[in-house]
């Protein structure tokens, strides 16, 4: 697993990139099988919201296939869907953002109910080797960088969910 | 006149944190899973009431006769875009697991549909009591100055 200070510096090192237009290699940073392509120039500079005006180009079906690339049920999707809880593409440029410019690796999207009504109350995004301390990090790190770049409603309806943060010793 | 007269640190739940924390530093409270089980559910919930008070305080209004009464969802989607997802997500789980499942460990769906995939297993102990106790003081922190 990462370390604390190892995640940290893979995350600040991604702005960086990011921000000082640094190309790592000149391939499409999506598999052609999503129906979506971003430009070298796009990949340099990848922020929230140009990943979200890209996205916008594509038809509703192509967002929600490559959101059902990410998820263990595909049926999840269509729920959201159905339910009109969040804004498809800002969710898909969330995760895209997530795996590209913070290379991360999200495992599945699913969401949690409030058992007694039944009511939606926050869609889940499971993210692979990040522990109980990156955990804490990064949740602060995207949902400042949510608000900052406007997506308020993304930052309150989606929760970042670190798996092995979950494990606990003892008994 | 409701809630104007009302001092919102009535319901401040530093205190009842601060006795809970005491508690679970004895190893015979900590040993004992029905003490575990009340001490998490009351947690999530003495900050929700905290929340609520201070969210009506605010102006704004929920459910109910004198529409003080306001969904968790409100609640969560406040705290998330603070960046609290682990503490979220951790405190309410467990609140999930303690008040809806009665093994231990048991495996968690957080949702009542059953296709959804997600099984999260939980374990009631120190351990995880330890984990609930400091999200719930970081909730907190944020809730003082809310």
């Amino acid at each position: 697993m990462l370390t604390t200070k190892n995640f940290y510096i893979g995350i600040e090192r991604s702005f960086q990139d990011a921000k000082n237009s640094v190309l790592l290699n000149n391939e499409p940073i999506y598999s052609s099988r999503l129906s979506m392509e971003f430009t070298t120039e796009q990949r340099a500079v990848l922020t929230l919201r140009q990943s979200y005006n890209a996205l916008r180009k594509l038809e509703e079906k192509d967002v929600i296939t490559m959101l059902k690339h990410f998820t263990k049920a595909e049926e999840v999707i269509d729920y959201i869907v159905k339910l009109g809880f969040l804004d498809l593409r800002k969710l898909a440029s969330l995760v895209v953002w997530l795996t590209n410019t913070l290379e991360l690796k999200v495992t599945d999207i699913s969401f949690a109910q409030d058992l007694e009504t039944g009511e939606l109350l926050f869609v889940e995004i499971y993210i692979e080797d990040c522990g109980w301390d990156e955990w804490k990090l990064l949740s602060r790190i995207v949902k400042k960088q949510l608000v900052s770049e406007g997506f308020d409603d993304v930052a309150g309806r989606v929760a970042l969910i670190c798996w092995e943060g979950l494990k606990t010793q003892r008994s | 006149m409701l809630g104007g007269a009302q001092d919102p640190e009535k319901l401040n739940p530093r205190k009842l944190l601060k006795y809970f924390l005491e508690l679970s530093k004895d190893r015979a409270n900590v040993s004992d899973e029905v003490v575990i089980r009340r001490i998490i559910s009351s947690v999530y919930f003495a900050l929700f009431n905290y929340w609520s008070l201070k969210t009506y305080l605010k102006g704004l209004r929920g459910n109910g006769p004198l529409r003080d009464s306001f969904r968790f969802k409100v609640f969560n989607e406040d705290l998330l875009k603070q960046g609290l997802d682990y503490a979220v997500f951790t405190i309410y789980s467990r609140r999930v697991a303690v008040d809806h499942y009665t093994l231990n460990p048991t495996k968690v769906e957080l949702t009542s549909q059953p296709w959804n995939k997600v099984k999260i297993e939980v374990k009631i102990n120190d351990a995880v009591l330890e984990r609930v106790l400091n999200s719930a003081f970081d909730i907190l922190e944020y809730l003082e100055k809310y």
